[in-house]
């Protein structure tokens, strides 16, 4: 069992605690926002320990959280897709039944190319067939020998196919995996007819490894794109591509130009709204005794300006930010706690 | 809009009624600030006390919300939809398609003529759906419900969401729902577990698919037909006797 923590800031010794720093369930999609907020809050709140993160699958990240109470289990959950009502009733079935729930921005990934190349008319089916291993002629999968996007159809420009994308276990990489290549081999009949999901993602995110596409990290995207040769296209955040002073340019992807307001109004298939749980029962004290301090101090950290605003640092994990009227209501869903209505 | 605003006149009510002082305003924690790109430190707060009865009430309230469906999401509900989004073909938001992106295709139509006319729909699982292919569901519901808020509508949704549901917790998923809409709607799920034994058929199946690839193991590591002693021969491989037929 946990030892009791009673070091604590001065004016915080009321209470002891199981912990002595936050435990953060995340996907792997939200992992670098994740990341950053724990940086963020450590860095914020003296003496507190930055909180421990555990990245698993999106359904196991909601079953750890749902697992019950108690030090063990984590006092967030940061994942890109809002908890179903099933999962929120087997939460209450372990008696996690003050869950607070605020939403923290959209991720989203665009195809940004350099200003002055040639900007080709793309569908993620398009990007999956020109970076996956394999393509299928309808009966058999063989290997990817497309050399130029109008291998991929005809209609695209003769241009060579080189592309850069976030390199593995980045949680862009994730992004890109779910909302790009997974998004463009969904209409694929062969693909659609295998029954079994993961060999089906398999099939839809392993990409060739003939030089075609080159995996970069993501804070060097925006780099490595402008010392690309001409033609090249790169995966990466929106928030990169805001920054990079108008020296990259966005591709429409399934007929649609990335921007805020397309992402907000759901058009933008390529994005997603980020959630953030609490478990609300373990910032509070028994008897004296408490699971672990800081649920509020983060939950106020996450919503904050300074993190999930306009220019925040969970821009730089991809994070765009909500509308500001939106952006008001979680930070008085963080400030009083309000309790997720089922 | 009218939810919140009950549900202030009934906060108010209740903390008239029980003359409780709010735990969020007398732990708030003090502001933080950035000044100059230098960030200043404050201490953690200290763990208020658990189960007051100004949190059961919460609960209560939480939990009446719910049962009328408003929740966080009904502000992003109300937002109207772009032009950009009457771009899409409406035909993507009909019932079946939204089955289909869940993974369910339409197996049967049944209908009959007669004093009560019947119809009824049955969709079999055609796929298990990735983690990105929820996700992909949950948005296209979000965008159905921003684009035909009326109530078969959300009946249609409420039943592709209680498909998805249905499969994410407890180790079952769901083979088949039947939907009936004449003469009386109703609904059936026909749940199995997820790691149910196969059934003799498929059993008898995978035994010969075994068989089949042993032997096929069995010729590629043979040097040659005529190379081969007699004994490495599997019983499988060896022409079939009058006797070994009988047995």
């Amino acid at each position: 069992m946990a030892t009791l923590f009673a070091a604590a800031p001065a004016d915080a010794q009321g209470s002891l605690t199981l912990r002595d720093r936050l435990l953060i369930a995340s996907s792997p999609s939200t992992e670098a926002v994740a990341r950053m907020l724990a940086g963020g809050f450590a860095d914020r709140y003296e003496g507190a320990q930055q909180p421990h993160l555990e990245v698993a699958g999106t359904q196991r990240a909601f079953e750890r959280f749902c697992s019950g109470l108690g030090p063990e289990t984590p006092d967030f959950l940061l994942v890109s897709r809002r908890m179903p009502r099933a999962v929120f009733e087997h939460c209450e079935a372990n008696g996690v039944t003050d869950v607070v729930e605020v939403r923290l921005g959209y991720g989203a990934i665009v195809l940004a190319t350099r200003r002055g190349d040639i900007a080709p008319v793309l569908s993620s089916r398009h990007v999956y067939e020109a970076l996956a291993a394999e393509r299928t002629d309808g009966t058999t999968f063989s290997p990817n020998t497309a050399t130029h996007w109008a291998d991929v159809d005809p209609s695209l420009p003769r241009r060579e196919i080189r592309v850069l994308v976030p390199d593995t276990n980045s949680g862009m990489r994730a992004l890109m995996e779910d909302l790009i290549l997974e998004a463009g081999c969904r209409e694929v009949r062969p693909i659609r007819l295998l029954f079994e999901a993961a060999y089906r993602r398999g099939k839809c995110i392993t990409l060739r490894t003939d030089g075609r596409v080159t995996a970069v990290p993501t804070d060097g995207m925006v780099a490595a794109l402008l010392a690309a040769p001409p033609g090249t296209i790169a995966v990466m955040s929106i928030d990169q591509l805001l920054r990079s002073g108008g020296n990259l340019l966005p591709l429409s992807l399934d007929g649609v130009l990335p921007g805020a307001g397309s992402i907000m109004s759901l058009d933008y298939n390529q994005s997603q709204t980020q959630y953030l749980y609490a478990k609300r029962q373990h910032s509070q004290s028994r008897h004296g005794v408490g699971v672990v301090r800081g649920i509020r101090e983060l939950l106020g950290e996450a919503t904050s300006e300074q993190a999930s605003g306009p220019g925040g640092y969970l821009t730089n994990a991809g994070l765009l930010p909500l509308p500001p009227a939106d952006r008001a209501e979680q930070r008085r869903t963080a400030d009083r706690m309000t309790l997720r209505s089922r | 809009m009218s939810s919140v605003i009950a549900r202030a006149a009934f906060g108010l009510a209740v903390s008239g009624a029980l003359a409780i002082a709010s735990p969020a305003s007398a732990q708030r924690a003090p502001a933080t600030a950035s000044a100059g790109g230098t960030t200043i430190t404050v201490p953690l707060q200290d763990l208020p006390g658990s189960d007051t009865l100004g949190e059961r009430a919460e609960r209560v309230w939480s939990g009446a919300i719910g049962m009328l469906g408003f929740g966080p999401s009904a502000s992003q509900m109300m937002r109207s939809a772009s032009d950009t989004a009457r771009r899409h073909s409406r035909a993507r938001d009909d019932f079946a398609w939204l089955m289909d992106v869940a993974g369910y295709k339409l197996k049967e139509i049944e209908s009959g003529v007669s004093l009560f006319p019947s119809l009824s729909l049955t969709f079999g699982q055609a796929r298990e759906l990735t983690e990105a292919d929820r996700d992909y569901v949950e948005r296209q519901l979000e965008r159905h419900a921003r684009r035909n808020p009326g109530p078969f509508e959300a009946m249609q949704r409420a039943v592709v969401r209680a498909v998805l549901d249905a499969g994410e917790i407890g180790g079952f998923s769901v083979d088949k729902v039947e939907i009936d809409l004449f003469p009386l709607p109703k609904l059936k799920f026909v749940l199995s577990p997820a790691d149910a034994p196969v059934g003799i058929d498929a059993a008898r199946i995978l035994r010969s698919i075994d068989r089949l690839n042993q032997r096929l193991q069995g010729e590629e590591t043979r040097p040659r037909a005529q190379e081969a002693p007699p004994a490495e021969r599997t019983p499988l491989a060896r022409p079939a006797s009058p006797a070994a037929l009988r047995q």
